[in-house]
């Protein structure tokens, strides 16, 4: 067990004996299956997909938007003149 | 000056959209994700939440900020989705049956030193299963984890002080929910 070890509090005999249990427990772990980090790293690709789409479809929007609200100010500059 | 994290340079490439350098990650912490996971929220889930735990941790790497080990960040992330699981869903203990088998009163116990090993270790898992979940977690990073007292606070964004106390509490709950088994746990009183 790491770090703090004397700061702890001393542990009752049934506590100890639960500790024993517990490190029976910790010998045998749950373990992943072999198909977690496939999933994990197939979906962080989609995920990462998606992001670059939104984002480049986000820039396009925005100079569109840039755009418009160019042609818009130079036609009402243009109807402002004699 | 402070060790740098082993784990630091992955995360850099990784929050540049270096796939393989995420995958790396993945698989060098997907062990203790899957088992605080596992402990936390039963074995059916863990493979759910730990994915979950995962991808939040890939959109939010750059709230990473490597004050501290990327793995506590990490465990964070999964206690916080652990947590959501339970709340969200709901789920049963590991097995009711054993989950909530009480010792008839005054009748003689079986010692649980003569189950099989692994049926010893699924009783205790269901046991386990009973603690409130925010004692759950702090037993399962302590006493099976072995984590440090300040790292389990900064995982679960806990003070110090409740951190011990829900420990001791986790123990108390424990020892008295193996007193009540159909099985005797030869527990000094």
């Amino acid at each position: 067990m790491s770090g703090d070890g004397p700061s702890e509090e001393p542990l009752s005999p049934a506590q100890q004996r639960v500790q024993g249990y517990l490190d029976l427990l910790r010998e045998e772990p749950p373990r992943p299956g072999r198909e977690l980090v496939p999933a994990i790293v197939r979906s962080a690709r989609w995920q990462g997909t998606l992001g670059t789409s939104l984002r480049a479809l986000g820039h396009l929007l925005s100079a569109m938007a840039g755009g418009v609200a160019l042609i818009a100010g130079s036609r009402r500059r243009g109807e402002g003149r004699p | 000056m402070l060790p740098l994290d082993p784990d630091q340079e992955l995360v850099v490439r990784a929050r540049a959209g270096d796939l393989p350098a995420f995958e790396e990650l993945v698989e060098r912490h997907r062990d203790v994700v899957f088992r605080v996971a596992a402990r936390v929220v039963g074995r059916e889930e863990a493979h759910d939440v730990s994915q979950d735990a995962f991808l939040r941790a890939f959109t939010r790497l750059d709230r990473f900020r490597g004050e501290g080990a990327f793995r506590s960040w990490l465990l964070q992330i999964t206690h916080n989705a652990a947590l959501r699981a339970i709340t969200t869903r709901r789920p049963e203990p590991v097995d009711p049956e054993i989950a909530y088998e009480e010792a008839a009163p005054g009748g003689d116990r079986a010692p649980a030193a003569a189950l099989e090993s692994s049926e010893r270790l699924t009783r205790l898992e269901g046991k386990i299963a009973l603690l409130k979940p925010n004692h759950r977690v702090v037993l399962v990073l302590r006493d099976i984890e072995g984590l440090s007292y300040d790292e389990i606070a900064s995982i679960t964004e806990t003070p110090l002080g409740s951190v011990k106390g829900r420990l001791h509490r986790a123990r108390d709950e424990l020892v008295a929910l193996l007193r009540a088994n159909t099985y005797d746990w030869e527990l000094p009183q």
